[in-house]
């Protein structure tokens, strides 16, 4: 397999030179936007003539996504405490009792949330819908990457959604109905998390 | 635009530079930055990439020059999967079918609203 070294030259466009420019690639530190943070010791390519970054090869990214896992963004929602038993409940049914997994679950209909606006309707329903009623005297607590869960409420907004407690509220109703669904998205959804429980 | 490729070709092109390694994949740093391909973010595999584009038809597909640099051609392919349609935009520096760096500028789903 081929990679890229210290001091291997290629060519680019250069957004600031705003032409074909040659670069060297060489370690440095890269600057993410979302989430905002430095990530030093990065393989980059430079501009050879006013020495900006004129391109990013594939090898960085993990180092690249390692730290935007690090910028995690926390979520937290107050929901009626028996959502916390059924989340426990759909937990144990993938043989995961840990609260660990727990928010993997969350996770993961965060993330369809985030990729597909149509699960917003659906997560908007069952935010209303009676399982998801009552006072909201327990508590959801977890981390997600930040631009997962900037899209997933960006997605939960446009769809009527207004707080992000009612989003948390109808994901974990969502991701219990998922349980017994006979339908072909609700059995992908079982699948993917019986592979998840098994892997972590 | 100089010399751009047509539809089999260009995709032909981006699946043997996919197919060829890390070294010859390349992102743009603005899309980096905020973390909008999802090959770089690593939440789409190469592979996957790759059926996206054998899945991809003529129609969804053409061809733009650079916003910076008019005379290179970008090649955009907008396959629609499992009713999902995405976004792949990439372009390559020297031209030609010969092998060389893919360097992309989007792999994302495109929002339907």
């Amino acid at each position: 397999m081929k990679f890229l070294k210290r001091g291997d030259t290629s060519r680019a466009i250069c957004e600031r030179c705003q032409r074909v420019v040659p670069v060297r690639f060489d370690y440095g530190t890269f600057r993410l936007s979302e989430p905002e943070v430095d990530v030093p010791d990065v393989l980059l390519g430079y501009c050879a003539e006013c020495g900006e970054v004129a391109t990013v090869p594939f090898q960085s990214s993990p180092r690249l996504n390692a730290a935007r896992k690090r910028a995690e963004a926390p979520l937290e929602a107050r929901v009626p405490r028996h959502l916390e038993d059924v989340l426990g409940v759909v937990a144990h049914h993938y043989g995961r009792a840990d609260t660990d997994f727990r928010a993997t679950i969350l996770r993961y209909y965060l993330h369809l949330l985030a990729e597909d606006a149509g699960v917003a309707d659906r997560v908007r329903e069952l935010a209303r819908s009676d399982l998801a009623r009552g006072a909201a005297d327990g508590r959801v607590s977890l981390k997600v990457r930040r631009p997962v869960l900037e899209r997933a409420w960006g997605n939960a907004r446009r769809h009527g959604i207004r707080q992000k407690s009612e989003m948390v509220r109808g994901v974990i109703v969502a991701a219990a109905q998922d349980l017994e669904g006979r339908d072909r998205l609700s059995r992908r959804q079982r699948q993917a998390l019986t592979a998840i429980a098994a892997a972590g | 635009m100089k010399n751009p490729l047509g539809f089999k070709a260009a995709r032909n092109k981006v699946i043997r530079s996919l197919l060829a390694g890390r070294a010859y994949i390349l992102f743009e740093p603005r899309e980096v930055r905020e973390e909008k391909n999802l090959l770089d973010t690593e939440e789409v595999k190469i592979e996957e990439v790759i059926q996206l584009l054998r899945r991809c038809v003529g129609t969804q597909f053409r061809c733009t020059p650079h916003h910076v640099s008019r005379e290179i051609p970008v090649y955009v392919f907008q396959p629609t999967v499992a009713r999902e349609r995405w976004y792949i935009k990439a372009y390559f520096l020297e031209g030609g079918e010969a092998l060389e760096p893919v360097i992309f500028i989007s792999v994302h789903k495109q929002q339907l609203e």
